[in-house]
């Protein structure tokens, strides 16, 4: 009775105390909420890629360096949640403050310049304010996925599905918090943080 | 089997029995004194409806919730005890759980009475959703957390008592449809056909388990959102889950203190009750439509699936009857021409029976479909549980209690007189809220409009009665505990 | 069965979900990955356990055994786990040694010498649990698994949520028809009921 009883407390403890340490202590049951935690603790600086924008322009992620940016990760046929992102976009790109810049990055290698250009004409991105832009070289899509963290599966129908989000870079290009979509104040509160 | 190992079988079973005893008799005793603060809260909350008390409202909700909770509580610790007790003599019960039940009962009535009266939560002891994590900053959501974990607390000790009472059952008979009898019912077979005692307890084990488990899955979903308030519940889900569970766990309560009916008065009169098909199929009808007649209590619920909704109507008309007709006519029979002297035991079952049946009355008036729009949120049906488990449950196992408190002995004493004053104060107290639910008195207020009071005042003074004599049956049960425990 | 032969099926069960390409198209999707990776593991796992408990028994320590084995596959049902395991081959294979020897083993250990009661409170807990996860994984706005696709999510968290259920069912129809399933006892002469067939080893 008394082996059983205090076996049973020496499991309860280490199993709870595995469970506890397995979801930092009770809060990130996801991967998504214990990458969003780890971002948060330790800002990520970003891989300095090449871009290609919706007008065929290039640059380099660096160049963002030295005010505040926002990224989203997209691809140009998605029906549902990027168009979410997209007015997430338009919402925060009419009431953030004039230095802050926008960026939308597609993941999928079908996706040119004519199609990121219905991308910015369907929410009214217009450079330099709000690129519409994608990764022209495969390995650098990968580091920067990775490094964001951006996990991208194909779905059944020719599409992808990804964790979405409001990715959050500083003016020293450090991802530093990662928003949900619809969380456009949480982002735009960040954001005047930020300014201050 | 040798001769040697029946002996040790039958002193194991005797030290068995011994300390089974005494967790019984634990059990009443604590029951009999929970029951005790739990009615003057019952009276504190008419008293402040009469306007004779101010109570604070937030304060009147949580003493509604404790009150509920608690009276749900000690019904079913009370229930346990009484199947218990009787259970014991056809069944080989290992008293080791009831232990552990207790230690885990108690454990989350503390925790309950602390959320409830330190942390301030009020939600009934319906938890329903989305209420306790939508309080209005009235309570915190540690008190709903608390209150919530102390419930299922109380939840897993019952869970454990319906185990070990199925294990029994089924190592006895071979099964629990065994134990209805329904090798008798369907083959007819005499073969260790099952007593009364056994045919209540399989009921209570089947209908409780899943009523337990559908409980534990609810709270702990509310758990999760009280946690994680942006993982919603479907409030139609929750609602389903929780009265399933509800309302099983609260009819099981007279399934299982009926015993003592069933038990007592054959001794009392001499006379056998006999285990005979029709009883027996009155119990299987009972056992089903227990399982399935909940949605009665969604009747205003008009996103139910409307065949829900007329199951839930039809077989609460006939729910229970069955086994209702089946007691009360076995009552009969066997006190029929009897030459039985009544006495306080004796009375104390007959009100029981009078009161389970009389009090299933407003219930199934309240389970029309057409009266419950109107009925349902007003007084008629603090009416109808008051009245079957004031009149019904209580006075069974007030009985179990007096019985017990003079060593067994059934030659009659007396002291039926008593029993008719319960009966007398009992009935005018119910009869106030019946009539205030006529008078279209809406349920859960605190605060009541001076027109509505006379009923309050009335029942106030009833239920003062009330408590007097129960307090008398409690202290003799009390009084005579060390006589009790001496006793072989 | 023979003590041998439930070692060797269980070195089976537990091969056929490691074979890569059978463990790659298992992993694939999240009910494959579930209800079929998880099961064969745990189940080898458990017949080991139970193969030892027949051979060595010691029945006190069946109810700490049972929750170890219980902590175990709850840590591997975190979604997070579950992601982690997919991304990384250490994770995998801590996912893997854990299921076949802190949950699989464990549980067997357990179960094999544990009373009525005690497998009756695992078993309604068990049940009850899978139903709520079920309804998380159905009521969770977003996808838990970073891995995997959300209508995935949708399919099992009604597996889930159908398991429990015919958890609670089919424990329901067998304490109903008790160790006499399709024997009909002739009238006055049935065979006398198993007595305390189920309480000698609690």
């Amino acid at each position: 009775m008394i082996r059983t009883l205090s076996a049973l407390i020496l499991v309860a403890l280490a199993g709870g105390g595995a469970i506890w340490w397995g979801t930092g202590g009770g809060l990130a049951f996801t991967s998504e909420t214990q990458r969003r935690i780890e971002i948060a603790a330790h800002p990520r600086s970003l891989p300095a890629v090449a871009l290609t924008d919706s007008t065929g322009a290039r640059l380099v992620l660096s160049d963002y360096q030295g005010a505040p940016l926002l990224m989203e990760f997209i691809y140009t046929t998605c029906p549902d949640i990027c168009v979410t992102l997209g007015s997430a976009f338009e919402q925060i790109d009419k009431a953030a403050a004039a230095n802050l810049r926008l960026l939308s990055i597609s993941f999928d290698p079908r996706d040119q310049a004519e199609q990121l250009g219905w991308f910015a004409d369907r929410h009214g991105a217009e450079a330099p304010r709000w690129r519409v832009v994608r990764v022209p070289d495969p390995a650098n899509l990968k580091t920067l996925l990775q490094q964001a963290g951006v996990v991208v599966v194909p779905d059944a129908q020719g599409g992808f599905v990804h964790n979405a989000g409001l990715y959050l870079v500083d003016g020293n290009g450090r991802l530093i918090q990662v928003f949900d979509p619809d969380d456009t104040d949480g982002a735009l509160k960040a954001l005047n943080a930020l300014g201050d | 089997m040798n001769s040697a190992i029946t002996d040790t079988e039958a002193q194991g079973q005797d030290i068995t029995a011994q300390s089974g005893r005494f967790w019984v008799v634990t059990y009443l005793a604590i029951t009999g004194l929970v029951l005790l603060l739990m009615m003057v809260f019952g009276l504190l909350m008419r008293l402040a409806q009469a306007g004779w008390l101010a109570i604070d409202p937030s304060l009147f909700y949580e003493i509604m919730t404790v009150h509920g909770v608690g009276m749900v509580g000690i019904a079913s610790l009370g229930g346990v005890a009484v199947m218990w007790h009787f259970l014991a003599r056809y069944v080989s019960l290992r008293a080791g759980v009831l232990a552990i039940n207790l230690v885990l009962f108690l454990v989350g009535v503390v925790a309950m009475l602390a959320a409830d009266f330190i942390g301030g939560f009020a939600a009934a002891w319906t938890f329903l959703y989305p209420l306790p994590a939508v309080s209005g900053s009235v309570w915190p959501a540690w008190s709903a957390e608390l209150h919530l974990f102390g419930l299922l607390l109380v939840g897993v000790g019952f869970l454990l008592i319906c185990l070990e009472v199925g294990r029994a059952l089924i190592a006895e008979y071979g099964g629990l449809g065994r134990a209805l009898g329904w090798h008798k019912l369907f083959f007819n077979s005499d073969d260790n056909v099952p007593p009364p005692a056994a045919v209540a307890a399989a009921m209570v084990v089947i209908v409780d388990t899943p009523a337990l488990i559908a409980g534990a899955a609810v709270i702990v979903m509310s758990l999760v959102n009280l946690f994680a308030p942006t993982i919603a519940i479907n409030p139609l889900l929750a609602k389903n889950l929780i009265y399933f569970f509800g309302h099983v766990i609260i009819n099981a309560t007279i399934y299982m203190a009926v015993i003592a009916v069933y038990e007592l008065l054959p001794r009392i009169t001499g006379r056998k009750w006999k285990t005979t098909r029709v009883f027996l199929a009155a119990w299987t009808l009972s056992t089903t439509m227990v399982l399935v007649i909940y949605p009665h209590h969604l009747l205003m619920d008009f996103v139910m699936p409307t065949w829900a909704m007329m199951l839930g109507q039809v077989l609460s008309y006939i729910n229970s009857f069955p086994v209702l007709v089946v007691t009360g006519l076995g009552a009969l029979a066997i006190l029929h021409r009897s030459g039985i002297r009544w006495d306080l035991v004796s009375t104390l079952l007959f009100i029981s029976i009078f009161g389970w049946m009389a009090g299933v009355v407003p219930a199934v008036i309240d389970a029309t479909v057409v009266v419950n729009s109107v009925m349902h949120n007003t007084l008629w049906v603090p009416g109808h549980f008051h009245f079957y488990l004031l009149l019904g449950l209580l006075p069974m196992i007030f009985a179990v209690m007096i019985h017990l408190a003079r060593n067994e002995d059934v030659t009659p004493r007396g002291g039926d007189l008593t029993a008719i004053l319960y009966l007398l104060f009992g009935l005018i107290f119910v009869i106030m809220f019946l009539a205030g639910g006529w008078a279209s008195v809406p349920r859960r207020w605190a605060v009541h409009l001076e027109q509505w009071q006379i009923w309050d005042k009335v029942a106030s003074v009833m239920a003062a009665g009330v408590i007097v004599i129960a307090t008398i049956f409690v202290v003799m049960f009390l009084a005579r505990i060390p006589g009790m425990l001496r006793q072989k | 069965m023979g003590i041998d032969r439930q070692v060797a099926i269980a070195a089976s069960l537990i091969a056929l979900a490691l074979i890569p390409p059978v463990a790659a198209w298992l992993e694939s999707g999240l009910v494959s990955h579930l209800f079929g990776q998880y099961p064969l593991l745990l189940g080898g796992g458990a017949l080991i356990g139970s193969a030892a408990a027949r051979r060595h028994p010691c029945g006190w320590s069946a109810a700490p055994a049972l929750l170890a084995g219980l902590l175990a596959l709850a840590f591997w049902l975190i979604p997070r786990w579950i992601d982690a395991a997919l991304a990384d081959t250490a994770a995998n294979t801590a996912k893997v040694i854990s299921l076949v020897l802190l949950a699989g083993l464990p549980l067997g250990w357990g179960w094999q010498q544990a009373g009525g009661v005690l497998r009756g409170f695992v078993w309604a807990n068990v049940a009850s649990m899978l139903a709520v996860m079920g309804w998380l994984q159905l009521s969770v706005p977003s996808r838990l698994c970073n891995s995997y696709l959300q209508s995935e999510q949708a399919v099992y968290g009604r597996l889930l949520v159908a398991a429990a259920l015919l958890m609670v069912v089919g424990a329901g129809a067998m304490a109903l028809l008790g160790f006499r399933m399709g024997q009909k006892p002739k009238d006055g002469q049935g065979p006398a009921p198993p007595k305390h067939r189920l309480d000698r080893q609690g």
